[in-house]
């Protein structure tokens, strides 16, 4: 459907999120919405789903203007949307045709009683048409990333959507499971559904969108086909400046072994050798279920695991992530809400909670040694708040991130495993926790890096082992370190 | 460094606070008092420890169920070691048996992953048990003078428990604020999964907590037994709920990571001035358990709405994003939690001032040489009891003399709560019908230090001077009801017992007279004992089960009414009325239709409105300094199916038209 938007506005008490927005979608055209995190991408999804309403500004759809007081409403005119968290969307518990049927208002399969042969029946259709063949009655959380995504699909095609709004799918997907997503999302518009696509990801955006627009403090600033844009130029017009280089990859490897892994064996994990030197990244890839992930859980003694690791020459024993810190062993967990930050507490208490023996006396917690320590590191990570007093919930992504990454840096580690550390973070914090990753190795401390962003793990390693099935299937390293090679190395079974 | 907002978690129990108490300052002269300022904090003590030790607990997202039943524990063992080992073994048996109980609680909670409301739940009933096992019901007597200081003494004026009180919540606070392993419980409440991964070993965080939980308890334990000067084995029952309450009430949440423990000293306080303040305006007794949970959940209600307090006096509400989702909601229906806050508000002001003016009228209604005269009375769950204070108004109206009844739920510690209260009006003469002889002892204490003369009834006091006791003989009654037994089964046969609740010295007192009595019934065999706590519903299942194992049963002896008639319901759906003879006690109206449709054969019939009228009788002329008899031993009448009319002429001569019907 075309739907325009003129001069929408919105604010939060003084916060102007929305400064006069002017945005129209054709049928069957996929625009991307790109832009740091607080530019107003999610405020303004939410104005034309219906959870908020505007502070002035006019929706027209099909030419007639329309206002929504809930989302209902929105949903009425088919206007879908897949939020980031797949908590807002889907019943965990439930099975899938449950939650395909969950916003259902037909009665279509009984009022009272449900009639879950036809339910089930009738969900095995729309999944046939996204493309997984998935057993119906399993529960939506025993289900991949991707596939629940997929369900969410299934559920907006029942729906008759004629405007969906996909705000950062792809955030826990892996490249191939984006693929899948990517097909939907084309079939969709060629049956003359509107998209509006969110993403941080670039490389997606350029292949998928007829439109890519940039929006930066609440207003649009640039707009444009992937033919007339670059990747540099959409970057700038987000970050408001001209960014050199976004991989500001520098190069501190030594010779000296820090990390010496043999013979690996954890769950997910079957017989894994490398070493780690000094001042070196050393990139970890592969899909989902290659084990990649279960390495460093194995090393941070968080997975039960046999095989020898040596620290610096000594053999550790890391059977809890108390040891493993103790050694000196630091870890980024890629799910900083789930098992990263407790957010309700306060920044400092956040940043010190893994090193609190050091600022301990007599079981008391020195305020003074903890508040000079916290100011010192996050002024360092150049995290944005008001004080190191305030919650951490209340930060942004990407500020979160590096509250967490200061924790790591706060005991002094000798190794650092991150996984995922740029994920679901605008693109300035990318850079920024690029440049501590820079200056973490040329301490010497030596760098494991797991991600599944190709582009990051490629420019930021000086070296990258492709894991697939729970082995290490190639070793790479400059020239041979490409996007591609990393690609065939770990969907070689798959490519056939 | 950190700002504080006045509207912040913390403090909003603080305006709660300030609400009620103006409230009350508008409703009655005597809150503000400052002796009734120092009660309401000594009745705040005990759940005040007990919530200190919850708040650690909920900050961790868990709960624990067992505290009262800690407390209780830890009291009993207290009190036996002192009695041979002196007070400090004493107490250092108490803290070991709080801090064991809590140990076994965190290690059920963290080892076997049981939820831990669950896993109290089950210790909850252990640790009960355990302690009724231990002293085979019996309270057990404290006499050191340095242990009852914890409860009964005064520095600077000051009661010792307010100390102890302050004491813990300065300590327990810096603890939670300051130390490396409040930094760490608070970071296991909130994600449990991230404090692992930061290194923190969250199962000893979590023990710890249950440990501190357990000690605490045991401590509001000291306080309760040294207050009571008797440890009872009931004591703590009941607690945790109150306890929980005051955490809610003090900001900390029930999702874990959020807390201190300000707000749940404030939250106790708050409890303990509501029911002070319900006791001074004479609420009904049957209403004040609505009162207190309607402020409970405005109080709650408040914190989950933390835009209401702020709206309420004009603040401009947060700004930014932050919430934008919340904010906007709220702006939307801005006014609704407004009105409400201030209709509650109001209604709680109107209803204060309303209950003031008809105590106005009342005291003018009877001016000059009327009366005044304070009932604390043990229970109103139970018909007896509710006949008792019937009688007691009705002989109140006839002599003009102006009663409150207070109503104790059978708690040694909400009776000794209330007779404090009551003692600052200064009644002319408290009457008292204690939950039990040690409480009774306690309150008679201080009665005597205020001057206020003390007529008690149905239990004797341990201690103190009284005016005068009033009392059926319950070891009397007991042999009545063996003879009518004995008498109904032919003198032979199988019998059982039903006892009162386990600890009580009626329940104790009946039984005795009731086994000393079989035993001169020689041909009778008696075959079970086991108590129906006084409760008719519980001696229905209990009954059930003693026919199951001893189906030739032909006599069964219930220490009161209410446990006849609940053998009754188990002997008639086994179809056994007709071989089964039922004895029971009180002479209550059923129990009357039961003796004369033949269900039961026989009651020893203690008519409590009898009772109450002659309590009332002897009270009145005590107020009026008339010398009295300061011993009066009322017997009971045994009632048959030949003299159940007969005696239903006599009370409705005494005035007790509700009885039979």
């Amino acid at each position: 459907m075309t739907i325009s938007l003129n001069g929408i506005t919105k604010s939060f008490g003084p916060n102007h999120v929305l400064r006069g927005i002017d945005l129209s979608i054709e049928p069957g055209e996929i625009v991307s919405l790109v832009g740091e995190n607080g530019a107003g991408k999610s405020t303004l999804t939410r104005i034309i789903a219906g959870a908020y309403q505007p502070d002035s500004g006019q929706i027209m759809i099909e030419g007639a203007p329309r206002s929504y007081s809930v989302p209902q409403d929105a949903m009425a005119d088919g206007v879908q949307v897949i939020y980031q968290e797949l908590k807002n969307n889907l019943f965990p518990q439930l099975d899938v045709a449950s939650n395909i049927f969950a916003h259902d208002g037909t009665g279509e399969f009984g009022r009272f009683f449900v009639n879950k042969d036809k339910m089930h029946r009738r969900a095995a259709e729309l999944l046939a048409q996204v493309g997984i063949d998935v057993d119906t009655r399993l529960a939506v959380e025993k289900l991949s990333f991707g596939e629940q995504q997929l369900v969410q699909i299934a559920r907006c095609l029942n729906h008759s959507v004629r405007l969906l709004i996909l705000d950062e799918p792809t955030a826990a997907l892996d490249d191939r499971e984006s693929e899948m997503l990517f097909h939907q999302v084309r079939k969709l518009q060629e049956a003359g559904v509107s998209i509006i696509y969110i993403s941080h990801r670039l490389p997606e955006v350029f292949a998928l969108s007829d439109r890519i627009v940039v929006m930066r403090d609440g207003q649009v600033s640039l707009s444009g086909t992937p033919a007339e844009l670059s990747e540099k130029v959409v970057v700038a017009a987000m970050v408001g400046g001209d960014v050199e280089n976004f991989y500001p990859k520098e190069h501190h490897a030594t010779e000296r072994v820090r990390l010496d892994v043999q013979n690996l064996q954890a769950d997910g994990v079957n017989g894994v050798s490398f070493r780690v030197h000094a001042g070196e990244v050393l990139g970890i890839g592969g899909v989902m279920g290659s084990g990649k992930g279960e390495v460093l859980r194995a090393l941070f003694g968080l997975n039960d695991s046999s095989g020898a690791v040596e620290l610096d020459g000594d053999i550790v024993t890391l059977s809890s992530p108390k040891r493993a810190i103790k050694a000196g062993i630091a870890y980024l967990t890629p799910d900083r809400q789930a098992e990263g930050l407790t957010l309700a507490q306060p920044i400092s208490h956040n940043e010190s909670l893994a090193t609190l023996a050091d600022i301990t006396r007599n079981g008391v917690v020195s305020r003074k040694a903890e508040w000079e320590r916290c100011q010192e590191v996050s002024t360092r990570l150049s995290i944005k708040c008001n004080s190191i007093d305030d919650a951490v919930g209340t930060l942004s992504g990407g500020n979160q991130q590096k509250v967490l990454l200061a924790r790591c840096l706060l005991s002094n580690p000798a190794i650092l495993l991150m996984e995922e550390p740029t994920r679901g973070v605008d693109v300035g914090a990318k850079a920024e926790i690029y440049s501590i990753i820079n200056d973490v190795a040329a301490q010497g401390v030596a760098v494991v890096l797991v991600s599944s962003d190709l582009p990051e793990l490629v420019e930021m390693s000086d070296r990258v082992l492709v894991m697939r099935e729970g082995s290490i299937n190639a070793e790479l390293s400059a020239p041979a370190l490409t996007q591609q090679a990393v690609l065939e190395n770990a969907m070689e079974t798959l490519a056939r | 460094m950190k700002k504080i907002s006045i509207f912040s978690d913390q403090l909003r129990a603080v305006w709660m606070l300030a609400l009620v108490a103006i409230a009350l300052v508008f409703a009655t002269p005597l809150f503000l008092q400052s002796s009734n300022m120092l009660n309401i904090l000594l009745t705040a003590a005990v759940v005040a420890l007990i919530a200190a030790g919850q708040t650690y607990v909920i900050i961790l997202a868990e709960i624990d169920l067992s505290v009262g039943a800690v407390l209780g524990f830890s009291a009993i063992i207290t009190a036996s070691v002192m009695s041979d080992h002196g007070p400090v073994a004493g107490l250092a048996a108490g803290l070991l048996v709080g801090a064991l109980a809590g140990a076994i609680n965190g290690l059920l909670v963290t080892k076997t992953r049981m939820p831990s409301f669950i896993a109290t739940l089950a210790t909850m009933s252990i640790f009960a048990g355990l302690t009724l096992q231990f002293s085979q019901g019996n309270p057990v007597k404290v006499t050191s003078e340095s242990f009852l200081f914890l409860g009964q003494g005064h520095l600077l004026g000051i009661p010792t428990p307010i100390w102890i009180m302050v004491g813990a919540t300065v300590l327990f606070g810096y603890i939670l604020a300051r130390t490396r392993y409040g930094r760490e419980l608070y970071a296991t409440g909130d994600n449990e999964d991230a404090a692992r991964l930061a290194g923190v070993n969250t199962a000893r965080v979590k023990i710890m907590a249950f440990m501190i939980s357990g000690v605490l308890a045991a401590v509001a334990g000291f306080i309760l037994t040294a207050r009571l000067g008797t440890a009872q084995p009931t004591a703590g029952s009941g607690l945790e709920l109150s306890a929980i309450a005051a955490v809610i009430i003090g900001g900390t949440s029930l999702a874990g990571g959020r807390g201190a423990l300000l707000g749940t000293v404030v939250g106790a306080v708050l409890l303990s001035m509501i029911d002070n303040g319900l006791n001074l305006l004479n609420v009904s007794p049957f209403l004040q358990g609505v009162v207190k949970g309607a402020v409970i959940l405005f109080a709650v209600y408040i914190d989950r709405n933390s835009g209401v307090l702020m709206r309420i006096f004009r603040q401009p509400p947060p700004s930014g994003p932050k919430t934008s989702a919340g904010s906007l909601e709220m702006g939307a229906r801005a006014r609704t939690p407004q009105i409400a806050a201030i209709t509650i508000l109001a209604l709680l002001v109107a209803g204060a001032g309303v209950t003031t003016v008809v105590r106005a009228n009342a005291e003018n209604g009877a001016v000059g040489s009327a009366k005044s005269a304070t009932l604390v009375i043990s229970t109103l769950n139970n018909p007896f009891f509710v006949s008792v204070a019937d009688g007691a108004k009705n002989e109140a109206m006839k002599l003009g003399m102006a009663l409150d009844v207070q109503n104790a739920n059978n708690n040694d510690t909400q009776s000794l709560n209330q007779a404090t209260t009551a003692l600052v009006k200064k009644p002319d003469v408290l009457v008292l019908d204690p939950t039990s002889s040690e409480a009774g002892g306690s309150i008679t204490v201080q009665a005597n230090q205020a001057n206020v003369p003390v007529v008690a009834f149905d239990r004797m006091p341990d201690q103190g001077k009284l005016a005068a006791f009033i009392g059926y003989d319950a070891v009397q009654a007991g042999r009545n009801g063996a003879k009518a037994l004995c008498d109904a089964m032919g003198g032979s046969g199988k019998a059982a017992e039903l006892q009162g609740i386990l600890g009580t010295s009626v329940a104790r007192d009946r039984s005795n007279g009731f086994q000393e009595g079989m035993k001169k019934c020689s041909g009778v065999e008696l075959v079970a004992v086991q108590s129906g706590d006084f409760d008719r519903g519980k001696s229905l299942d209990v009954t059930t089960n003693m026919l199951q194992a001893n189906p030739s049963i032909s006599g069964i002896y219930g220490a009161n009414d209410e446990m006849a008639l609940g053998a009754v319901a188990a002997v008639k759906s086994r179809g056994l009325l007709a071989s089964i003879k039922i004895v029971g006690n009180d002479g209550i109206g059923d129990a009357l239709d039961a003796v004369k449709n033949g269900e039961m054969y026989a009651t020893n019939a203690e008519s409590p409105f009898a009772l109450g009228q002659a309590v009332i009788k002897t009270s009145h002329a005590v107020a009026a300094g008339e010398t009295v008899e300061e011993s009066l031993v009322l017997q009971g009448k045994l009632v048959t199916g030949a003299s159940v009319s007969e005696f239903c002429d006599y009370l409705r001569d005494l005035g007790d038209v509700d009885t039979c019907k």
